[in-house]
């Protein structure tokens, strides 16, 4: 009688129990959750050529061990590995060897991946062994406390070893001299514990994160990590399930060395964030990696949930990007969505919720100072004072002793504008479920997120369906489906915009004035009407996108994709702009209210429908063989991208009804307008790939792909771009074979090159400009020309790569990691170069400049488990330099306090260079200290160093001629720490991100008068006797006034951009803290559930640098003080599967 | 099955690979180059948008190039940064902004007369054979307009008629002149008969075949005068192409001088301002129109301190106020009315029509006390009309001005209106309002204490418009045909008759008489006055009736006078009375150069400089040819020993 196991739902598979279970465990295991055609057959694969005579079988075993990746042990008796065979076979799989060589011997011999167990055909497998010898049994079992059928137990240093049955038990002999059991199986990380006196041994498995089965995905395909020769980095879904990431973009900050990703902002649906990989390689063409979602190329990677997501490849070097040509330019990202696995059925829902807020604000100055500073400011200046100390004393003293009043104001803008915390809330649901012939993994995503301002929020909702349908056994068909409507919601001033407002305003401007009336502010600029009353802007999104794919295994080792997939976005874009009133300004209570206007004069509609549609259609051929110690896999594929955009836009102002009637028909026909547009693109290719692995230990790939692309001209359309890489695995030598501590080495290099086709989508031809029309008879009349010079011969950016790395594993890989270095030349770079002005046409891109980034990537991993305790702690570090190389003798370019120059690295900031001040008025005579020309500087102005002149050398003067490159704007020494451990279903996972190397510009720098003043501002060296001061009887030390003039003195001229202003924006931040909580699997059994999981995460938990006080460093450049901030979130869930 | 499933792997290989037509993929909004052109529609836009660049000043807020020019008369002069200053401080480079950019906007505009001319022959078939034919002409008048703009200033310059490859333009090298003018000379002969005389309703702005004859004519006359970078005695082969492109020009009947019925003194006066707005003897202009959003800040530039941001910049010299002639046509040195304590009185009527000058006497002086904000009062005394940059003498104190309910009066004269109509605005006191005139107190009001008449459309002004003008800038003039006919037939001492006939009728113009009723005129010309006497009259009559309006520099080019006329200091009206004014009477020559002898000797602004002084001048002889911009070597190929002389 069947023995009832506690799979109670799904009993009618009993009979395949054991096959379900494997392979759903290495569904789980393998990160790409795709059929793991390599790994899974490796026995069929694997062919092996004997030609033995009078030797004994232990020979045979041990020639079969040498050839392949087998290990064979034994749990018999009756084997004799002494005993005399003859073996001849010809490239055999190693059932038909082990058939002849073990035939009528009464012996049986189990296969489990690459572990061969050798056991008697009469007795049962985990039988109680026999008196005389020692026995050892216990159950294995995984983290989760599910038993592991198949584990291949083995007594170290001899033959002896068994197999776990269906529930994960084994029995065996313990031969003389066995005192340490080994466990292995397909994805676990090998234990070894000692017998010592034990005659139980339960064992819990953990899962190997970098496991030689592992298997990533690569361009078009899988590939188990141990072959790889690219730079591939992988990261794992689990690193970013319980994380409350509302965008996929930032997903990816701190999971691999050399992806550089930079959040900018906080914005509710749009943060802004880049990604760059390995550095900078294009001045004006877009920076941004490729993204392919389950083979699909996206416009955006926030295009994918981030719920759905298996895992990330990351192709970054050119041998891993080169398949996909002419778009790999600036890294490759493949994302693979999660897909069911036969034999399973669960359900599950994770229902989470949390808080947001800014990362950090900056601290204001307080009322009095902010009078007492301005007026310092316009002293310094050479400006009329505007207050007088009987207008401070009474203001200041009428607010500490009356409180604000409608005339006496005293506001943290901040405070009234933006709100502290703001909810964030996601629900998931997930079926999946599959059967023998059918798969499917639905999952139903809500996410709503609230802003940190009125009227701004994003939610998103999403179905993604992902079905796999194998009809025979020969063909697979992949069908998914994925629905996103996203809806974003903001004021419609810009949000930027009214951050600035809410920076700039001082305290003393009137906020509301009466009873809730919208007060002066700045002539009406009120930060609080913009976002209560000011309307709304709504952008709906219709994100459809269609994926179906046919695999047909006609022959074994033959596999035929063909795939059409369709990508429709359309998004509806409504504006409304509302105006209103705001009164105006109070000089005392006494005064009554005033209307003063409105704000914008008159409210206004804008409607835009946009339409984004893509098409790809592909088909690949890959043959995979095996001949000797020889292993092939070849691919041939084609495929082809169109895409397709088009808007419309009407507006209107003057609508009667207000926002409830956003109806553009309901708006004054007068001055309306409408407009619409559109472009299309696309890409057909052919691409290839043959891997080489020879005895398992030399590895070469070679691919190439051919690229027509529809934004050339037809002679210049399509472009080849090859790549070889080549590997060598130094552990599987025979000299390597008996060190115990090293379990893998691999060695690596590859070349390749790429191409960059993002230049715009008619960059060939010369584009009729339509808005040349004219006045002609006093009336305007429509004219057409062409103004641009079409550079006819355009083509794709280069990127030529080299790389070279060592991935290594320790101590049964528990410390495992890799290290690359890579150098990246990049050429034919899009540049605006000046043309004779005889064309009579405007200068247009050429193929013109050439840049290098160098760097190198480090990545350190220590897993283990100690008990019940399993942690592992994970380092990242990276660098890049860049350089541009060739401007074709044109530059330099200087913009603002960036430069772009042959040598030097990429928009580097430009500027003087500070030393010291001028600290006295004889400073200020001396005519041996450089000046500028200017009648502004003054005592408390920073002294400039006088670099060089017109002629090359200092002139005593400071002019344009005394800047110089001051330093790096990119990130370097990007590192990353992540770390965590679990105990009994507790725990805990850190990620701690960071930036080693970076400068900032304040941007907010005291020279140019603001009306708003920070904290950090009242640094500003005043001077104890500073004559403001006194006449105001002001108590200087009150102020912080600093005669060591750590800053100059506010308000002067400064000279310019000088490196006095450049502050170091490194910063190590903790990004994220998750704490679980699983509940043990008999509790969730009694419950009726399969597993329960409650956790707590925060992100932006806690940031430290030295930037200037209260702004993000990671926030844009210099920007922070207009822009949305940076947000923390904290959020609290719970994980509940059927 | 297997066989067949390889077959269809190479299939779907080979036909995505081999499908190029997919990765055909055009502009969704806008017609490409490919395809531009080959409608009518597009033709008839293509030919429009080359209206553009007639003059596309786009460094100078969209005015016109042939205004900038005023820096380089000896009648006027800018008072702007980015101007043609470098050409009086005589520091010109090929670096020079506004030459490069002369030099860009015409070769645009050559170039997109290129594409018209050559594309539009996609669209032959499908329109009527006239149309496309008169269209064609169009470009080709444009053209011509463009080539002869670079060719005066250049001299050897690269010439194309086609659109060529990078490379062929990057080689291209400089073609010389007389190629460029028989060019000019056969596309004018090759369109004009396309065009028609007249142009009316939707196509009143259009070239016609006038104009193109008196693109032909002006490019003849200054081929005849000047050769190479140098003046040369005429050429009279190119005096009878003058005489036959004007001849032909007039012989269109299309065009006409301008005369204002309802006011016939005001004619000269009104043809600058909106009266005149397209009138027939426009040949050439650039339109704007500010209900159309196209407009320019002339008058921003040009006008009256006294209206909001206008600043007073481009005014005339004081060497044009003693080119006129008196109103019995004396030449100042020898008019009985020339009286230096009042030098503006007894003048031709153009003076008084295109030079607003200083004047408070005859109005009533006053005073009065103003009560300020502060409670300070303050007395006042000043006349009752005041006109711009007053303080005429120096002793008065013209420093405000009345506000009335209109903004007509601080402008000066505002003939007609009736002030009590108008009415002042008036305090509570009852006392009328005040303004402090502009004109005499801002540090930056005019710098030689007149300004123009020239484009000075006050309503604009009064519209609050002042750097939005819609008023239409003419680029060549049927007067401007008349007198180069004159001109080249009394070097050819041909017919001495019509050519001083061809005068008196410009002249009679700005009487508000007719040729016939001028004929009678004291101050009416006769051919007594012999070839020589005719000569410098014609070259007198041109910088008088054409100055401020771009031409008298290649004037003063082709007779040799650069130096002599740009050389002199610019300077303004006189600071007081010059004693020696009264004795040193101002002396007119040959070329109508205007010496004024009490500032001989005295080198730039010495502290009692007789003159207001503005700056002294460099202009160099090797200017006549403006320098090859650097971006032509730089990024061309073009061997900088081909740079023009001197530079």
């Amino acid at each position: 009688m069947k023995k009832i196991t506690s799979y109670w739902f799904w009993d009618d598979f009993v009979p395949y129990q054991k096959l379900l279970r494997i392979m759903k465990l290495t569904f789980i295991l393998i990160l790409t959750g795709l059929v793991t055609y390599a790994s899974n057959t490796y026995s069929q694969a694997t062919r092996l050529s004997l030609k033995m005579e009078q030797v004994t079988i232990q020979q045979v075993f041990d020639e079969i061990e040498n050839q392949s990746e087998f290990k064979i042990a034994f749990n018999s008796n009756k084997l004799d590995v002494n005993r005399k065979v003859n073996v001849d076979v010809n490239k055999q799989t190693v059932d038909k060897i082990l058939d002849e060589v073990l035939e009528n011997q009464g012996l049986n011999y189990e296969i489990v991946d690459r572990y061969i167990v050798i056991t008697d055909k009469t007795v049962e497998t985990g039988s109680p062994a026999k008196a005389k010898q020692k026995s050892v049994s216990g159950k294995v079992t995984n983290e989760t406390g599910e038993s592991l059928p198949g584990v291949a137990v083995m007594v170290k240093e001899t033959v002896s070893g068994a197999v776990t049955d269906e529930e994960g038990n084994y029995s065996l002999t313990i031969p003389d001299g066995g005192e340490i059991l080994v466990f292995s199986f397909v994805g676990m990380l090998t234990q070894e514990i000692v017998i010592g006196t034990q005659t139980t041994i339960d064992v819990v498995l953990v899962e190997d994160i970098i496991g030689i089965e592992e298997v990533v995905a690569v361009g078009y395909a899988t590939q188990r990590k141990v072959n790889l020769t690219g730079a591939v980095a992988v990261v794992d879904a689990e690193k970013i399930a319980d994380r409350p990431i509302v965008q996929t973009s930032t997903a990816l900050q701190g999971l691999a060395p050399g992806v550089v990703v930079t959040q900018n902002l906080g914005t509710p649906g749009s943060d802004a964030a880049t990604i760059r990989i390995r550095g900078r390689g294009s001045i004006s063409s877009n920076q941004n990696p490729l993204v392919i979602v389950d083979g699909i190329q996206v416009g955006s990677i926030n295009d994918v949930n981030p719920e759905d997501i298996e895992s990330i490849s990351v192709l970054k070097d050119a041998a891993s990007a080169a398949i996909y040509g002419s778009r790999a330019a600036n890294g490759v990202i493949l994302i693979t969505t999660k897909r069911a696995t036969k034999g399973t059925f669960s359900v599950s829902g994770d229902f989470s919720a949390g808080l947001q807020s800014p990362t950090m604000l900056p601290e204001f100055v307080g009322l009095r100072n902010q009078f007492l500073l301005e007026d310092v400011n316009r002293y310094n200046r050479g400006l009329d004072l505007e207050w007088n100390p009987e207008y401070i004393n009474n203001y200041v003293n009428e607010v500490e002793t009356n409180g604000t009043s409608d005339a006496y104001q005293n506001n943290n803008w901040y405070d009234l504008a933006v709100k502290s915390n703001a909810p964030l809330h996601r629900e998931q649901v997930v079926f999946s479920g599959g059967s023998e012939m059918v798969q499917a993994r639905v999952s139903l995503v809500n996410m709503d997120q609230n802003g940190l301002i009125d009227n701004a929020s994003f939610n998103r909702k999403s179905i993604r369906s992902n079905i796999g349908v194998t009809p025979v056994n020969w063909l697979k068909f992949n069908a998914d489906f994925y629905l996103m409507r996203t809806k974003q919601e903001r004021p419609p001033k810009d949000i930027g915009t009214i951050f600035h407002m809410v920076n700039e305003l001082e305290p003393y401007r009137q906020a509301r004035v009466g009873d809730g009336l919208y007060g002066w502010a700045w002539k009406g600029d009120n930060p609080i009407g913009f976002t209560e009353s000011g309307g709304l802007n709504t952008n709906e999104g219709e994100y459809t996108l269609i994926n179906l794919n046919a695999i047909i295994t006609p022959v074994k080792g033959l596999k035929v994709e063909l795939g059409y997939s369709n990508t429709v976005d359309n998004n509806y874009h409504t504006n409304f702009t509302e105006t209103f009133d705001f009164y105006a300004e109070l000089t005392s209570n006494d005064e009554p209210l005033t209307f003063d206007g409105t704000t914008p004069d008159k409210n206004s509609l804008r409607k835009e429908t946009q339409r984004r549609n893509q098409n790809y259609y592909k088909a690949i051929a890959t043959y995979t063989n095996t001949f000797g110690e020889h292993e092939l896999t070849a691919m041939l594929g084609g495929d082809a991208l169109d895409f397709e955009y088009g808007n419309h836009w009407g507006s209107r102002t003057e609508f009667p009804f207000g926002i409830n009637y956003p109806q553009l028909g309901l708006g004054n026909t007068e001055g309306m307008n409408n407009g619409s547009s559109g472009y299309e693109w696309a890409l057909a290719s052919g691409f290839g790939r043959i891997n080489y692995v020879f005895k398992n230990r030399y590895l070469a790939e070679v691919s190439f792909r051919y690229d027509g692309s529809s934004r050339f001209a037809q002679d210049y359309r399509w472009g080849f771009f090859p790549a070889v890489s080549l590997g060598w695995r130094l552990s599987e030598e025979g000299f390597l074979n008996d060190v115990e501590w090293l379990s893998n080495l691999k060695l690596r290099a590859s070349w390749g090159q790429l191409g960059n086709q993002n230049i715009g989508n008619y960059p060939y031809q010369s584009l009729t400009d339509i808005n040349q029309s004219v006045i002609l008879s006093e009336i305007r009349q429509q004219g057409a020309a062409i103004t641009e010079w079409a550079v006819n011969d355009i083509t794709w950016e280069k990127s030529e790569q080299f790389d070279i790395g060592l991935d290594f594993g320790f101590f049964n890989n528990r410390l495992n990691g890799s290290f690359d270095y890579y150098h990246k030349n990049n050429t034919d770079i899009l540049l605006k170069l000046q043309i004779p002005q005889v064309t009579g046409l405007e200068a247009n891109y050429q193929n013109a400049a050439s840049m290098e980034n160098k760097g190198w990537e480090i990545i350190l991993n220590w897993n283990d488990k100690v008990g019940d305790f399993g942690y592992y702690i994970t380092g990242q570090l990276d660098d890049n330099q860049n350089k541009v190389t060739d401007l074709l003798g044109t530059g330099p370019y200087i913009s603002g306090d960036r430069i772009r120059e042959e040598g030097t690295e990429f928009d580097a900031y430009y500027g003087y260079v500070a030393e010291g001040g001028f600290m006295s008025a004889a400073d200020l005579e001396d005519p041996n200290v450089p000046k500028w020309d200017s009648e502004t500087i003054q005592e408390g102005s920073l002294k400039l160093k006088d670099i060089s002149g017109p002629d090359g050398v200092p002139d005593g003067k400071i002019d344009i001629n005394d800047r110089t490159v001051l330093g790096s704007s990119m990130p370097r020494y990007n590192y990353s720490i992540l770390f965590g451990g679990d105990w009994k279903g507790l725990a805990l996972d850190v990620i701690l991100q960071g930036v080693g190397k970076r400068q900032g510009y304040m941007r907010r720098t005291g020279e140019n008068f603001g009306n708003y003043l920070y904290d950090w501002e009242a640094d500003f060296y005043i001077g104890e006797n500073h004559p403001v001061l006194t006449e105001y009887g002001y108590d200087a030390a009150g102020l912080k006034a600093n005669t060591t003039a750590e800053y100059p003195a506010y308000g002067v001229d400064n000279g310019g951009f000088s490196d006095f202003w450049l502050k170091s924006r490194a910063y190590l931040r903790i990004k994220n803290v998750t704490l679980s909580y699983t509940l043990p699997k008999r509790v969730s059994n009694q419950l009726k559930l399969k597993n329960v999981r409650f956790y707590i995460s925060a992100d932006n938990l806690y940031t430290f640098h030295n930037f200037i006080q209260g702004f993000d460093p990671e926030n844009a450049d210099g920007r922070g003080y207009f822009q949305y901030p940076n947000i923390s979130k904290f959020m609290g869930g719970i994980n509940i599967a059927f | 099955m297997k066989n067949k499933i390889y077959i269809i792997i190479v299939l779907v290989l080979i036909s995505v690979i081999g499908c190029d037509d997919y990765l055909d993929k055009q502009p969704l909004d806008m017609p490409s180059s490919e395809t531009f052109l080959s409608t009518p529609a597009e033709v008839k836009m293509g030919v429009n948008a080359c209206y553009k660049l007639l003059d596309n000043d786009n460094t100078f807020s969209h005015r016109s190039y042939y205004r900038l020019f005023v820096a380089l008369e000896d009648a006027g002069q800018i008072r702007m940064t980015n101007s043609l200053s470098p050409f009086r401080e005589g520091n010109v480079n090929p670096e020079l902004a506004p030459v490069r950019n002369f030099w860009s906007d015409y070769y645009s505009g050559v170039t997109r007369c290129n594409i018209v001319i050559e594309g539009m022959e996609k669209a032959k078939d499908k329109m009527n054979e006239s149309d496309w034919l008169e269209l064609k002409a169009e470009a080709q008048v444009i053209r011509a307009w463009c080539y002869y703009s670079l060719v005066v200033k250049f001299g050897d310059i690269p010439f194309t008629d086609k659109l060529l490859e990078m490379n062929d333009y990057a080689n291209l090298p400089r073609t010389s002149e007389d190629e460029i003018y028989d060019f000019i000379f056969k596309q004018m002969e090759e369109a004009a008969p396309n065009l028609p005389a007249t142009r009316t309703g939707d196509d009143a702005g259009r070239v016609t075949a006038g104009t193109a004859w008196a693109i032909a004519a002006k490019a003849a006359i200054y081929r005849a005068y000047f050769q190479k970078g140098k003046a040369i005695s005429p050429d009279a082969n190119y005096l009878n192409k003058v005489k036959t492109y004007t001849g032909n020009c007039i012989n269109t009947g299309g065009h006409e001088l301008y005369y204002d019925s309802s006011n016939p003194e005001e004619s000269y006066k009104n043809l600058f301002i909106y009266t005149g707005e397209n009138c027939s003897e426009v040949l050439l202009q650039k339109e704007f129109n500010y209900s159309q959003n196209s407009s320019h800040d002339w008058l921003r530039t040009t006008g009256s301190r006294n209206y909001s941001r206008c600043m007073s910049g481009t005014t005339p010299q004081e060497y044009l106020i003693h080119s006129y002639e008196d109103t019995l046509g004396n030449t100042v040195d020898v008019s009985p009315y020339f009286d230096p304590k009042n030098p503006f009185a007894g003048r031709e009527p153009r003076f008084y029509q295109t030079i607003v000058w200083p004047r408070v006497e005859g109005s009533e002086k006053f005073t009065m006390t103003l009560t300020e904000s502060n409670g300070k009062t303050r007395e006042l005394t000043g006349f009752e009309e005041v006109y711009p940059g007053a303080k005429f003498p120096e002793d008065s104190d013209p420093t405000f001005i009345w506000e009335y309910n209109t903004l007509l009066k601080p402008w000066g004269e505002a003939e007609g209106v009736n002030y009590d109509q108008v009415g002042y605005k008036i305090n509570d006191d009852g006392t009328a309002k005040i303004l402090t005139n502009q004109d005499c107190t801002n540090g930056w009001s005019s710098r030689t204490g007149y300004l123009t008449w020239k484009y000075q459309a006050l309503e604009d002004g009064m519209a609050g418009l002042a750097a939005n003008g819609s008023l239409n800038m003419i680029l060549l003039r049927y007067a401007d045909v008349l007198l180069m006919r004159a001109e080249a037939l009394i070097e050819l001492n041909d017919n001495l008759q019509e050519a001083v006939d061809l005068i008196n009728m410009v002249r009679a113009r700005g009487w508000g008489m007719s040729s016939a009723e001028y004929a009678s005129h004291p101050s009416a010309k006769t051919t007594a006055l012999g070839q020589d006497g005719l000569r410098a009259l014609v070259r007198r009559e041109r910088k008088i009736e054409l100055c401020h309006e771009g031409h008298r520099y290649e004037d003063l080019k082709r007779y040799g006078a650069t130096v002599k006329a740009l050389g002199m200091d610019v300077v303004g009206r006189p600071k007081y009375f010059h004693k020696e004014a009264e004795t040193n009477i101002p002396q007119i020559d040959g070329n109508g150069v205007v010496r004024l002898p009490w500032l001989e000797g005295l080198d730039g602004q010495a502290p009692d400089y007789p003159n207001r002084w503005w700056m002294s001048s460099n202009y160099k002889q090797h200017y006549d040819l403006w320098p090859i911009p650097q971006t032509e070597f730089d990024n061309g190929n073009l061997d900088s020993a081909a740079q023009n002389p001197g530079y």
